[in-house]
């Protein structure tokens, strides 16, 4: 367990999802920055409480949402990102390769940013009472 | 091959089944599973193309990379030069081809081939470049290395399309290059590899702009082969 290595993975996030509320923006939107920007930023929450709790992880997308998925299921976290960390990966991938259409589209960047930052928040408190 | 991903894309025919779709839609192989080149972190890469005029909701495990098309936006993205239906017709596996429509435009294809224009890969790979440095600029070196693999790839088909050779799949990019750009050759390899840090992105990030700088300067060349 690494509670070093947490902390350092959660202020990575932050950033992260400082990005994500930027590209949210109302009047500035840009869809194709947020949901690459929250990709990261759950997958360095993911990480986060894999160092947290001492568990193991790869570099690996699916497995990093199956990953999610334990800790929902063992209650060491309230929300269960993995479909959204699938979907997430989807969209960034077609951003990555030029081909994003309707689903990115349909996305609300709004509450994308909020849902990441309740999240982060979560862990943040979680970390703090192992401290 | 083919039987084995027939079975990892179960559920993408399914779901065009329960569409109605399974006696109309095209469903092709792509991507690396096509050419036999996955490796670890490899998705399955699928295109389903349907005689619709508009998207249809598809279920898809995570490790599907599904992208889908109508008929009529397909051959409107080949004759527009997008190197996606290009490669699709040339290296494409057909899972499902029902009324034969795939059968014929690969036929078409191989008559009058189509050549991709390499400068949308160019322009595009300039908006991974960056995201890639911002997201170094944040310290995450494995998300900026992930970045960084897909602007490397971008350059090296626009490259490889400028110089007459079709791009085959991102492991074999590397090989292609040989002979035209050994640096981005390394650096791609580099980047499949894993072995980055910071240091080789930031440098990469440089040979990325002086490779899309070199081919805007290039005259254009006729394709030699494929």
């Amino acid at each position: 367990m690494s509670l070093e290595q947490a902390v350092d993975c959660l202020a990575r996030a932050k950033r992260q999802l400082e990005r994500v509320q930027l590209a949210a923006h109302d009047e500035y939107p840009d869809p194709e920055s947020a949901v690459t920007w929250a990709f990261y930023a759950y997958e360095n929450c993911v990480i986060a409480l894999a160092e947290m709790h001492g568990r193991t992880w790869a570099k690996n997308h699916l497995a990093k949402a199956r990953l999610a998925r334990a800790f929902f299921a063992e209650a060491l976290i309230s929300r269960d990102i993995g479909d959204e960390l699938e979907e997430l990966n989807r969209l960034r991938k077609d951003v990555a390769y030029d081909e994003s259409g309707e689903e990115l589209e349909q996305r609300n960047l709004e509450t994308l940013a909020l849902e990441l930052e309740e999240f982060i928040d979560e862990i943040e408190s979680r970390m703090d009472a192992l401290k | 091959m083919k039987e084995v991903t027939e079975k990892e894309a179960a559920p993408v025919l399914e779901s065009l089944t329960q569409s109605g779709l399974s006696d109309s839609a095209t469903v092709v192989l792509v991507g690396s599973s096509a050419r036999g080149t996955t490796h670890g972190r490899s998705d399955i890469d699928i295109l389903v193309i349907h005689d619709g005029d508009r998207r249809i909701r598809l279920n898809r495990p995570g490790d599907i990379h599904l992208q889908q098309d109508t008929r009529s936006r397909f051959l409107t993205r080949l004759e527009e030069g997008d190197d996606y239906p290009g490669w699709a017709l040339r290296f494409g596996i057909a899972l499902r081809d029902p009324d034969g429509w795939w059968a014929k435009q690969v036929a078409a294809e191989l008559d009058n081939p189509h050549w991709p224009d390499w400068r949308p890969k160019a322009d595009h790979a300039k908006k991974r470049i960056a995201m890639s440095m911002d997201l170094l600029d944040v310290g995450d070196v494995e998300a900026a290395s992930e970045e960084m693999m897909f602007a490397a790839s971008h350059v090296a088909r626009a490259v490889l399309l400028k110089y007459g050779r079709f791009p085959l799949s991102r492991k074999e990019l590397p090989a292609q290059l040989e002979g035209i750009s050994p640096d981005l050759a390394e650096f791609l390899r580099r980047l499949i590899s894993g072995e980055i840090d910071s240091g080789t992105l930031r440098s990469g990030e440089a040979l990325l702009h002086r490779q899309i700088s070199e081919l805007w300067g290039l005259a254009v060349s006729r394709p030699m082969s494929s």
